[in-house]
């Protein structure tokens, strides 16, 4: 059995472990409720924008692409949202494990230095690297989206996609891959969100005609597709600040549980040791107490 | 099969219903009208009033800011930054926001290190004050 004072050392150092969690939960419990709300809150708007922008249909392929100037061949464009800090639970290992099974031509974007990092450790390319602060302000994000605009015109890419941490639940988020530019492979996604969003957005039957646009086609082009990657990137880092919340606040719980645990296994191995010290003293005592006596 | 009409801005559900007679958009080009049937429409919106018929011969008028209109199989879905319900302000109130939103965006204006989006929020407000003082003389008329 290991020493009394060993073990009173360990207890106290898993005591302020433990509370360090602890605080870190309750931070992070406040920041995810806040999150929470504003991801919630934006959902049914980012996913009609998605689905109005999409749409436009046949057309939008053409418009987007035009628009944007996205480029042909295989050169993709990818923004990943990752977090700054650590201790989040796996929420970054299984993004790694999602860009790790990007494999064609894809030069990167990131948001958060953690996955910066990572690209850049498995010898890929970052392009640029931005923080966005727990707020998400729209000055943060459109940064984003007009930098990610600019290179895949320049740089002809022919895609532009996010990799974020879709928010679910608490306990719930996944790493996901979506194509926002151009928008012809949108409808999965779209409806993943319908669905695992509960939205109370209508449904519509479906419509064989041919759209209107009012005023033009070139004016909804000219307007549309930058204003609609704004707020998708927006909304998708709204998702990605609420997913690092509920995921550092459930990592922080379970290692404040963890430590309270381990404070009762080792308060109950002290108090062992020091039974088993109490009981040797007075086996030694009364020993010596016969040796008296027979004497 | 009805029409029905849904508002979604940033901050949720603003406005959802069924079995409307028409919805009237305050699109870029001039007013539409919808009505049950109506070809698919993809519009962009400027900010002022969306005037929603409802079967049982109410009205209802909704002050909207810029955005877009989508009309698709009977469902009309607009998707705005801002929307409110005029019914539940007065007039002194919205005069006095309206007020409020103009001395703001001048002062913004004034200052050179305002940050632009910043300036775009505050002109959005008062465009929004005036779609609201449209809606509510559509309304009484």
């Amino acid at each position: 059995m290991k020493g009394m004072r060993e073990i009173r050392n360990r207890i106290k150092a898993v005591k302020s472990t433990g509370q360090i969690t602890h605080a870190m939960e309750l931070v992070a419990a406040s920041k995810m409720k806040k999150a929470q709300m504003y991801a919630e809150q934006g959902r049914a708007y980012a996913t009609l924008l998605m689905d109005l922008t999409k749409s436009v249909g046949s057309e939008i392929y053409r418009v987007v692409a035009r628009n944007l100037e996205l480029g042909q061949g295989k050169k993709r464009l990818v923004i990943v949202f990752s977090t700054d800090k650590g201790l989040c639970g796996g929420l970054n290992t299984n993004l790694f494990k999602a860009i790790s099974e990007i494999k064609d031509d894809v030069d990167f974007i990131t948001v958060g230095i953690r996955a910066a990092r990572f690209i850049a450790r498995t010898k890929r390319r970052v392009l640029a690297n931005f923080r966005i602060s727990d707020h998400v302000k729209f000055s943060e994000t459109r940064k984003i989206a007009d930098f990610a605009m600019k290179t895949a015109k320049e740089g002809g890419y022919a895609s532009i996609e996010v990799l974020y941490s879709i928010f679910i639940n608490t306990l719930k988020q996944e790493p996901t891959l979506v194509k926002i530019a151009p928008v012809d492979d949108m409808d999965w996604f779209i409806e993943s969100l319908k669905k695992s969003y509960k939205l109370d957005v209508a449904d519509h039957p479906k419509e064989d005609r041919r759209f209107v646009f009012e005023p033009s086609l070139t004016e909804i082009a000219q307007n549309l597709p930058s204003f609609y990657i704004n707020q998708a990137i927006h909304y998708m880092a709204l998702d990605a600040k609420a997913s690092e919340h509920s995921a550092r606040m459930v990592a922080m719980k379970s290692a404040s549980d963890n430590a309270d645990s381990l404070i009762q296994d080792l308060t109950l191995e002290y108090n062992k040791a020091r039974q088993s010290a109490i009981t040797t003293e007075i086996l030694e005592l009364s020993a010596a107490a016969n040796t008296e006596n027979s004497q | 099969m009805s029409l029905s009409l849904e508002i979604v801005t940033p901050e949720g559900i603003a406005w959802k219903g069924e079995n409307l007679t028409m919805v009237t958009l305050p699109a870029s080009g001039g007013e539409v009208g919808i009505m049950e049937g109506h070809i698919p429409l993809i519009t962009m919106l400027d900010e002022g009033a969306v005037l929603i018929s409802k079967a049982s011969g109410e009205e209802e008028s909704i002050a909207i800011d810029r955005g877009y209109a989508r009309c698709m199989g009977d469902v009309v879905s607009v998707l705005t930054e801002a929307a409110i319900d005029v019914s539940k302000l007065t007039d002194e109130d919205i005069a006095k926001a309206k007020e409020m939103a103009i001395k703001a965006a001048d002062a913004a204006s004034r200052t050179p290190s305002i940050d632009p989006d910043e300036l775009d929020r505050l002109h959005a407000l008062v465009r929004f004050t005036v779609a609201q003082e449209l809606a509510k003389s559509k309304k009484k008329g």
